[in-house]
């Protein structure tokens, strides 16, 4: 059991109140019509599903944004 | 085939002797400095990919299966060891219906009794959406030729007394999809069977031996690094589960795959209550008692990526909170053990058994949380592909290639209950 900080409540809850989003900073296509097949199915599907440090995505119940933050997954 | 055979009359002759006369079930060897396949992963699906490719294609030469860990030690003995095939496409339906039929005759083509147990599987609807689901599953599957039922509340009551099917309950049972000849057999039987079938046919079981790198040169796989030394080949199949995208990025690719950790947990040994396994999508938990006589239950998926076989506390909790709804009398029973695997889920919760953009490297994985019930099934079409270098008719949908033309297969209906 994760306890979260939100920065928007500007409490540390409970990881049931959160949502998680995966895995950060995957850049969006800027012209999504432009690109091939290839390039838009990696952006929407390959992840690089990290075994160790990365960023990734908790999104609270009772926020607007998201909130990014480090994890382990080897914890 | 080397070895003995295992028979009523070994057993006699055995028997006679104190049982200090059998041999090791399998043979242990040394890593070779060269194979003409390497199988990474020594789970129930590496060693069936062994176990098939050697009877099926001797030709290909000599394999090795590397397991970092021992033999049927990840996922294989992580899981709650459900059987079924009723699932919803028909690309899908085929591969689990062809595994389900390998499973029927298992135990006697590996000479191994792997406690095939075909006592059906229930799918239980709690809604309205949950029974149009079911129907529309079970029409698809009369389809496939796979035996499946729909029941109303009435007849799965009849079926299965224990299961409180009153309407008082917050999600009462409306009915359920019901297949026969669905069941559960043994994990570590089926690990343990398959590498002695394999071993028998000449295939070098390495145990504690851990890919750490790839040499890939011309895009061609040239050679595996691994802790014990260098290991030359020219085909490697990966069937690693979780660990699929750890080994994917030595080959300096990406998979459409997330590792989350899936807890399950056994009770006690008790009297037989159950006699068949109960699903349910809705409240998410399902059962079976083992042989043993534990009630195995199985929870969901944790959100977060993690490679740490554990996962949360509150997942539990809404698991037993399921239980108890479906089965009242069951909330003072005793948990036992606790666990969780590492499942290695794609977005359309189909498996992927695919060539990858390196020349002779192969990938057998993305089964996500039901990987156990395909294990003849994916080691039998995944042995094709190695052989061939092609997939076969089954296997030819599940490419990686999918996630690029679209062509998705959405399985999350069917598999919607991580198992």
């Amino acid at each position: 059991m994760f306890l979260l900080h939100c920065p928007h409540c500007g409490e540390t809850r409970d990881e049931e109140e959160f949502s998680n989003a995966g895995e950060a900073y995957i850049p969006r296509p800027l012209q999504p019509e432009a690109v091939d097949d290839a390039t838009w199915g990696d952006y929407v599907f390959m992840r690089r599903n990290t075994k160790g440090w990365f960023w990734e995505q908790w999104q609270h119940t009772a926020a607007i944004a998201p909130r990014t933050s480090p994890w382990c997954s080897c914890a | 085939m080397r070895g003995q055979n295992y028979s009523l009359w070994s057993l006699l002759k055995h028997g006679f002797k104190n049982h200090q006369t059998w041999e090791p079930a399998w043979e242990r060897v040394a890593l070779k400095p060269s194979y003409d396949v390497v199988i990474v992963g020594g789970g129930g699906h590496g060693l069936a990919t062994a176990y098939y490719l050697a009877k099926n294609h001797p030709q290909v030469g000599r394999i090795a299966v590397l397991e970092k860990g021992y033999l049927g030690g990840g996922n294989t003995a992580r899981n709650t060891t459900i059987v079924r095939s009723n699932y919803l496409w028909d690309e899908s339906a085929a591969i689990y219906e062809h595994s389900l039929k390998l499973w029927e005759g298992l135990t006697e083509d590996l000479n191994f009794n792997v406690m095939f147990s075909q006592r059906g599987v229930f799918n239980l609807g709690h809604t309205l959406q949950d029974m149009r689901d079911i129907e529309r599953r079970v029409n698809a599957n009369a389809l496939q030729g796979i035996d499946a039922h729909v029941l109303n509340a009435r007849e799965v009551k009849e079926k299965i007394p224990q299961l409180d099917c009153s309407r008082s309950r917050r999600y009462p049972v409306l009915g359920a999809s019901w297949q026969p000849r669905a069941g559960i057999a043994h994990h570590d039987a089926v690990a343990r069977g398959f590498a002695r079938a394999a071993s028998r046919l000449g295939v070098d079981l390495i145990e504690g031996c851990e890919v750490t790198g790839m040499d890939i040169s011309g895009g061609k796989i040239r050679g595996l690094q691994t802790n014990l030394g260098m290991v030359k080949t020219e085909r490697v199949g990966c069937v690693a589960a979780g660990h699929s995208s750890v080994l994917a990025k030595m080959a300096g690719l990406r998979m459409p795959l997330e590792s989350h950790p899936l807890q399950a947990f056994v009770s006690e040994s008790m009297q037989r209550v159950i006699d068949t396994v109960i699903m349910s999508n809705a409240v998410h938990g399902y059962l079976s008692q083992s042989d043993k006589g534990e009630l195995v239950i199985g929870a969901g998926i944790d959100s977060y990526l993690g490679y740490g076989q554990r996962g949360s506390p509150h997942v539990i909790e809404h698991t037993a909170a399921a239980i108890i709804e479906l089965f009242p009398q069951f909330s003072r029973v005793r948990m036992n053990r606790q666990w969780g695997g590492i499942v290695d889920v794609t977005p359309d919760a189909c498996p992927i058994i695919s060539k990858t953009a390196v020349q002779g490297l192969f990938f057998n994985c993305g089964w996500g949380t039901g990987g156990f019930k395909a294990t003849p099934g994916s080691g039998h079409v995944f042995a094709d592909m190695l052989a061939q270098g092609e997939p076969n008719a089954l296997a030819r949908s599940f490419s990686v290639d999918r996630f690029h033309t679209g062509h998705l297969i959405d399985e999350h209906g069917a598999a919607g209950v991580a198992h």
